[in-house]
């Protein structure tokens, strides 16, 4: 025994009979322990969930159905339309994000004055509480007072207010619109952080070297930053997929469905209509998707590390 | 070599050019949109609509928030609105915490004191709200803060196995928040019989956040030099009481840059107050949401709430700003 | 091949008008064709700023930066047709080394195939022994082969000048010695004018044609090695120049017959008047001598007439044959390097002595230099009969 050994024994010796392979996991049990009950278990017991048939109101009695809530998904016009949804969602929404981020990540780097500041303004969108960034562009979207349809009329393309959250339609895209506003700060964050990364003698041996300025973006700092861009994109896609308050406050995913996104589909068929089953199939699939970006993030993370 | 020669007309004529304008031949690398006038005004012009209309769409949404919530409850119904409040009005805040006093049943208490007899329209408790947040807010900090140190600490130290497989499950349990896993998580509440207790959100908030934690402190000793720890273990310190009385103090920035992280998730989170709460214990997103939807013709309440309801945040992110992207990258972007 | 010109560049950071720092202070400095200048001095003396200058990496607040006697002040960095080492090499590290060597002449309009740019890129790697590294990224090299790597993407482009910003500070003192000496030769295979900044005075001594010794921002003096070795324009370069550091001693002086009479605290001695070309407008001197200028034993018995004084020694640092010696005479701390030091131990006494020619006088209150260092021998012979000054 070390003479460190001897000195800890005062902590207890019960902790020095385990041997120190075990004792090395000791401090990591009680995160494992709250992550895998309240995370891990539920992810499985959705998965479970999901071959079942069963009320929100009696879920001990559920009614093994193999299959069939994956069926529904699959013929359901409803879901197809959620499903839909959810891509436009994403697609649209991250590449926005990622495009009005990049935009702003650049002038907080190239353009502003008092950068730390002009950055954590920049943030708030993203770190207000989420309902009340809904409910601000729920309100700037309303058909009474909204000041969204005072502009529209004030440019010239409709002629008198017009009903946006209510309607089939055009539904989908305020809250869409809510979305990039609340992720973009992210990305430009991102984006700033990356560029600020970029060692400085790097663009001065760019210019020495006769690079003009769209040539050091496009050899220095584009290269430079694909790997950060890599993690802000699945970043968006992940922080997308899985919005449920900007829809929810906004429109409840109505009228009908028409802007119910996957995550809103399962809130309203667990807690709506009470079916479980399919409520666990939904959450099964979003799971799936978010898996696959989760693979991707940690992947170019790696890279990340190996890098330079 | 530094040659002369001018591609348009030829060496031939190098002397003549060269006699003509001697910066000539410092011309031949330039490019239309960055050497030029015109080019300089197109970029200018491009740059400075495309600032503008980003500030716009980012800091209109703020100011519409702030200009509504000082608005009169006449002015908001005005049809077109007004982009400047004509008679600014605390009448919002005014109404947001009557409601607030009556709802959590201290009108009477206000009437004796005060004389002012309060009778709102409006029934949240605003202040209630806020209250069950930061209770709630704390105390998952708290957990994730200290459970997220400790297990970062030897995820940085020391190698085992399987080490790799646990940050990486650890990262990706950051990726799966709400709204894939409310459905079992509110069967799990119900059969750990939890439902509508504070203590369930505080559980569940820490398991979300201390991956979080884990991730950002990790970073944090993996670049704590360990020429301190061993000078500590030359003065005869145990591992403990190094990990005490010399890394938590150095860590005391990260630290609570971790707790803040964790207490701005838990104040925002809505899926799992919203389906594992009832209306009487709302923390504030559920508390807000009811609020919004109770009450949407009277926007200046909502905004004042709004604003009151931001208020810890704000302040929150001028302390975290310098980890947040590390943070919510697990690190994977470094500032 | 260019005939570099600073005149009267001046440059502030900040408002002028208000609380400006003056980084770089009227500066004129005129590099010929072909010669390696070297700036010198200690950190914030401007040195670095007035290479970026050169650049086109900063723009000078006044004055003029000429190229073959064209202003070049509105000319940018990609358009100067310039090649800079870094520091820190700045290699962009995203690419392989043959990109790295290749991205200048890409830039360059010069109407080159990518056949012929490979071509190049070939040549300067077997110029450099760097061409099995051509597919490797800058962070898979060592320093020394990223050095060699930066040096070979100044080279390719065959610019008009050659900037070196500390371009040794990042390597280990053996690689320093080595690649100072190849910076050397290939600059003079080359022929192209060099501007090279560094702060250490053994490789500006080694390394240049001339030297511009700068302090806050103001040319101190420019230069041969030879010349702020031994003329020092001030006491600042005296104290700058030369390793260890000028031993320095308060002291006055007065003529005596055709000799000047300096008298110090503890000991006086004469200096021929053949051996001063300036007039002593003070009587206020400091004496300084260089401890590689002390010798053992006593001065007179030698026939020179300097200064000799008796010093106790405190601590003796070897380097090689010679050795670093610390004492303390009754002139105060002194240090000198002597031969034959074994045998010597703290505590033991010792005999010094200096020539009169190596003595540098300086004006107590101008600094400026009075009398500076001259080659002589410091043999028993007698001096040379007209002080030979080079």
């Amino acid at each position: 025994m070390s003479y460190a050994d001897q000195t800890r024994s005062a902590y207890g010796n019960v902790i020095d009979r385990i041997p120190e392979s075990i004792r090395v996991y000791l401090p990591i049990v009680p995160v494992m322990v709250l992550v895998g009950v309240f995370i891990l278990y539920p992810i499985a017991q959705a998965v479970y969930s999901s071959f079942f048939s069963k009320s929100l109101l009696s879920p001990d009695e559920g009614e093994f159905v193999g299959l069939a809530n994956y069926q529904e998904i699959w013929t359901n016009p409803d879901l197809h339309q959620v499903l839909w949804n959810t891509f436009v969602w994403v697609s649209v929404g991250s590449i926005a994000a990622i495009g009005f981020g990049f935009v702003l990540g650049w002038l907080l780097y190239e353009k502003f004055p008092y950068t730390s500041v002009a950055s954590a303004i920049v943030l708030i969108p993203w770190v207000l509480p989420r309902v009340v960034g809904a409910s601000i562009w729920q309100f700037m979207f309303g058909g009474d007072q909204g000041i969204i349809n005072e502009l529209l009329v004030q440019l010239g393309i409709v002629d008198d207010y017009i009903v946006m959250l209510g309607s089939g339609e055009l539904s989908l895209w305020p809250p869409i619109i809510g979305m990039i506003w609340r992720l973009a700060p992210l990305f430009a964050l991102l984006t700033l952080t990356s560029l600020q990364g970029i060692d400085e003698h790097l663009y001065e041996a760019a210019r020495m070297d006769g690079a003009t300025p769209w040539e050091r973006f496009r050899y220095i700092t584009l290269p430079m930053m694909r790997y950060n861009l890599a993690i802000g994109f699945l970043l968006m896609l992940i922080y997308n997929i899985r919005n449920f308050s900007m829809v929810w406050v906004m429109t409840e995913g109505g009228p009908g469905v028409s802007s119910s996104t996957l995550p809103v589909m399962i809130y309203r068929t667990a807690f709506v209509d009470f079916n479980v089953g399919l409520a666990s199939a939904l959450s099964v699939l979003l799971f799936v998707v978010l898996l696959v970006f989760s693979y991707y993030y940690i992947k170019v993370y790696d890279k990340l590390q190996g890098e330079f | 070599m530094a040659t002369t020669t001018d591609p348009d007309t030829g060496p031939s004529t190098d002397a003549d050019a060269n006699a003509g304008d001697p910066t000539a031949e410092f011309r031949k690398n330039q490019s239309w949109l960055f050497d030029t006038t015109a080019g300089t005004y197109l970029r200018k012009i491009v740059v400075g609509f495309v600032s503008t209309v980003s500030l716009l769409y980012l800091l209109f949404p703020l100011y519409w928030m702030v200009v509504t919530a000082l608005k009169s409850t006449q002015e908001i119904q005005q049809i077109p609105p007004t982009v400047f409040p004509e008679n600014p009005s605390l009448e919002g805040f005014r109404l947001v915490i009557e409601s607030s006093l009556e709802t959590g049943g201290y009108a009477g208490v206000v009437e004796n004191v005060f004389g002012v007899t309060i009778s709102s329209a409006i029934n949240v408790d605003v202040i209630g709200i806020i209250l069950n947040s930061l209770k709630v807010s704390i105390g998952a900090g708290v957990i994730a803060v200290v459970l997220g140190t400790i297990a970062s600490y030897v995820l940085s130290r020391r190698e085992f196995r399987g080490k790799n497989a646990l940050m990486s499950v650890l990262l990706a349990s950051l990726m799966f928040p709400g709204t894939a896993i409310m459905v079992p998580e509110w069967e799990l509440i119900n059969t750990l019989d939890l439902y509508d207790t504070h203590l369930s959100l505080i559980l569940i908030y820490g398991a979300m956040t201390s991956p979080f934690v884990v991730w950002l402190m990790k970073g944090f000793f993996d670049e704590f030099p360990d020429s301190i720890i061993e000078a500590s273990r030359i003065d005869q310190c145990s591992s403990v009481e190094t990990f005490w009385y010399v890394i938590v103090p150095m860590a005391r920035n990260s630290l609570i840059a971790s707790f803040i992280f964790a207490f701005l998730l838990a104040w925002n989170e809505l899926v799992f107050a919203l389906t594992l709460l009832d209306n009487q214990n709302y923390t504030v997103p559920p508390g807000l949401l009811t609020f919004v939807q109770g009450f949407n013709t009277q926007w200046n309440v909502v905004a004042a709430a709004s604003i009151i309801v931001s208020l810890p945040v704000l302040l929150g992110l001028a302390y975290i700003q310098r980890y947040f992207v590390q943070g919510l990258t697990g690190g994977a972007i470094k500032g | 091949m260019t005939h570099l010109e600073l005149d009267g560049v001046t440059k502030v950071f900040g408002d002028p008008e208000k609380d400006g720092v003056v980084a770089v202070d009227d500066l004129h400095i005129d590099v010929p064709d072909g010669d390696f200048l070297v700036l010198l001095g200690p950190s914030g003396c401007g040195k670095t700023t007035t290479l970026r200058m050169i650049g086109g990496l900063e723009e000078p607040t006044a004055g003029e930066v000429q190229f073959d006697g064209t202003v070049v002040n509105d000319v940018k960095a990609r358009n100067r047709d310039v090649a800079m080492v870094f520091q820190d090499f700045a290699l962009y590290p995203h690419m392989t080394v043959r990109e790295n060597l290749g991205f200048g002449l890409k830039r360059e309009n010069n109407d080159m195939t990518d056949g012929e740019i490979e071509d190049r890129v070939t040549e300067v790697a077997e110029m450099l022994e760097i061409e099995e590294l051509l597919n490797n990224k800058p962070g898979q090299l060592s320093g020394g082969q990223q050095q060699r790597v930066a040096l070979g993407r100044a080279i390719i482009r065959e610019p008009r000048l050659f900037l070196f910003d500390e371009p040794l500070a990042n390597l280990d003192a053996q690689l320093r010695k080595t690649m100072r000496t190849e910076i050397d030769e290939l600059q003079s295979d080359v022929g192209i004018t060099s501007a090279y900044v560094t702060h250490n005075q053994e490789e500006a001594m080694t390394i240049a044609d001339k030297i511009a010794i700068l302090n806050h921002g103001q040319l101190q003096q420019l230069g041969t090695p030879d010349a702020v070795f031994n003329e020092p324009a001030n006491l600042f370069v005296a104290q700058f120049v030369g390793s260890p550091n000028m031993n320095l001693f308060d002291g006055t002086v007065g003529e005596r017959g055709d000799a000047y009479r300096v008298e110090m605290d503890a000991a006086s001695f004469d200096i021929p008047k053949r051996l001063v070309d300036t007039e002593f407008a003070t009587t206020d001197v400091l004496v300084g001598f260089r401890p590689q200028d002390i010798f053992q034993g006593r001065g007179k018995k030698r026939g020179a007439s300097g200064p000799s004084f008796d010093a106790e020694v405190r601590v003796i640092e070897p380097v090689g044959t010679e050795a670093v010696v610390h004492g303390d005479s009754n002139f105060g701390d002194i240090t000198a390097k002597i031969g034959g030091f074994h045998g010597l131990t703290a505590g033991d006494e010792l005999s010094l002595a200096i020539a009169p020619e190596h003595v540098y006088l300086f004006d107590a209150r101008t600094e400026a230099l009075l009398k500076g260092r001259l080659i002589a021998e410091r043999a028993d012979t007698q001096p040379p009969a007209d002080g030979v000054e080079v």
